[in-house]
């Protein structure tokens, strides 16, 4: 015989918790749509925004939208990511590398990826190389700083501890920066998909025909005012459930952290 | 080539000097004493007074700015397995499951095992620690208690002929200072090492040292060196016994002169 679990009910209660600032959200959209402070035509309802979005999903071209731009993130993620992991080493072991290259590195954190925009397009050209570029720039120069913050964060008693039960330069890379920089690698990961997705309408300025950001630009173009409300909100989606996801993975990764 | 064999102990006209910002700063001044194979030494002093420092050179961490340390009557180059240290904050590494821990110094190319050897050593380690059941466990779950036994385990695995102690159990509670002090003894008794340890407690220091080297405020310089007359294997009642007490007083005036001294050092 089974009992009935007490699960369901705490996960249940846990949803509708997350999605009640969300419906706060709406339900004060709506009010502003009714009290007509903005001009209907400029600000939708909720209603409009839904009903863009099924005819968009019925003819398949939201799904192409979001394939697109998903896919054009996660690449910029994992190579912008990837590139900063060497770096991000480099830069955490070796105080002198870092004392060099770090006004470098923050210099070019706080430039804008859209500024880059106009000059991507000159020197990488209007391809997909040029969106990716961005959002690579976009995810390396946070993840570089994740990382190498991680790395100089390690306290110096387990380098000891591990010279003194016999470890080499190489044994003291591989068994104990390496798994104390894991949890920071997912951070970085995290941090870079945000950035992504913060930068995805920047990035496909550059000349794009299909992704979320391309989208909002035809509508914008057009003045389909839902189109682009409908854009924002399924980027805004798309990067909260990633970010879900990364924090899933994160506990499974890093079940040793306190 | 002669390692380090004998696992006796000597140290000449040991000096080092940091450079600060205000200047070269004298932490330890001209010591010396020696450390026979299979004995047990209790450093005590002022806290400020370069044990910390001192450990760190035994262990080849650091190196003198003069002077020497001898190991079997050979200099010390570097760290090296044969010289375990036991750290005051465990340094148990919090990725690796206590298994893991135990056998981290056997997966090293310096003293690799297989993984049968491995799994034999970690088991009895594991059990005269009193481990068991912990095997997976990552030392997060673990007190403060288990995981200086964790490192105890993770420094006896490799086999070292000495081990240096830094205030080993400083951060525990009292009741669980005094098992682990009992557990050091049990072990030594089983499992002979040469031992230094530095302590800021004259109570751990007579209990668990063949001798008591009492180093002056910083600068440390040798101030002066108590033999204690309790032979090995010890029992934890030695603690009550009347000699006991005296030693204990007698030790712990001059290391009072010493802080004293050390706070007028600090007060010009």
């Amino acid at each position: 015989m089974t009992v009935a679990s007490p699960r369901p009910a705490p996960l249940l209660r846990r949803v509708l918790l997350r999605s009640l600032p969300f419906l706060l959200v709406v339900a004060v959209w709506q009010a502003l749509h009714m009290v007509e402070v903005v001009s209907p035509a400029l600000l939708p309802s909720p209603r409009q925004v839904f009903d863009a979005g099924v005819r968009l999903a019925g003819r398949g071209v939201l799904l192409d939208h979001m394939i697109a731009s998903t896919t054009r993130v996660l690449l910029g993620v994992v190579i912008g990511v990837t590139l900063a992991i060497p770096v991000g080493f480099a830069l955490g072991w070796f105080p002198a590398v870092r004392g060099f290259f770090d006004p470098l590195i923050n210099f070019f954190r706080a430039l804008p990826p859209i500024a880059l925009v106009p000059l991507v397009v000159v020197y990488v050209g209007i391809g997909e190389e040029g969106r990716l570029f961005v959002l690579i720039y976009a995810s390396f120069f946070p993840a570089t700083v994740v990382i190498y913050e991680g790395i100089t964060a390690i306290e110096s008693i387990f380098v000891r501890a591990a010279q003194v039960l016999g470890a080499n330069g190489f044994e003291m890379f591989r068994k104990v920066v390496l798994p104390f920089t894991v949890p920071h690698i997912l951070t970085a990961f995290r941090v870079a998909l945000g950035v992504a997705w913060a930068t995805l309408v920047a990035a496909e300025l550059v000349a794009a025909r299909t992704g979320l950001g391309a989208m909002i630009q035809d509508a914008s173009n057009f003045f389909q005012i839902p189109v682009i409300f409908l854009g924002i909100i399924v980027i805004g989606a798309i990067a909260l459930l990633m970010d879900a996801v990364v924090r899933v993975v994160v506990t499974r990764f890093v079940a040793w952290r306190e | 080539m002669p390692s380090e064999s004998g696992g006796s102990i000597r140290l000449e006209h040991v000096t080092k000097v940091f450079t600060t910002r205000q200047g070269p700063l004298t932490v330890i001044d001209d010591l010396s004493f020696s450390v026979d194979a299979g004995e047990s030494v209790a450093v005590v002093g002022p806290s400020g007074s370069g044990k910390t420092t001192l450990l760190n050179l035994l262990a080849g961490l650091d190196q003198p700015t003069s002077g020497e340390i001898l190991v079997g009557g050979e200099p010390i180059r570097g760290p090296s397995p044969e010289r375990g240290v036991i750290f005051q904050q465990y340094a148990v590494f919090p990725y690796l499951t206590v298994y893991q821990n135990v056998v981290f110094g056997l997966t090293l190319r310096a003293n690799f095992r297989s993984k049968a050897e491995r799994n034999r050593v970690a088991k009895h380690y594991i059990g005269l620690m009193g481990l068991q059941g912990f095997e997976q466990a990552y030392p997060k779950t673990l007190s403060g208690g288990m995981k200086q036994r964790l490192a105890i385990a993770r420094a006896y695995a490799v086999n070292p002929k000495m081990l240096f102690m830094d205030e080993p159990f400083a951060a525990l509670d009292a009741q669980t200072r005094e098992l682990m002090q009992e557990l050091i003894l049990d072990i030594l008794a089983k499992e002979q090492k040469t031992i230094i340890f530095v302590t800021h407690s004259v109570e751990e220091a007579i209990f668990i040292g063949n001798r008591i080297v009492i180093v002056t405020a910083r600068p440390a310089r040798v101030h002066e060196i108590v033999d204690v007359p309790f032979g090995f294997p010890r029992q934890a009642d030695v603690r009550t016994s009347n000699e006991f007490t005296r030693i204990r007083r007698y030790v712990e005036q001059i290391v009072r002169e010493q802080y004293q001294a050390a706070r007028a050092v600090s007060d010009t």
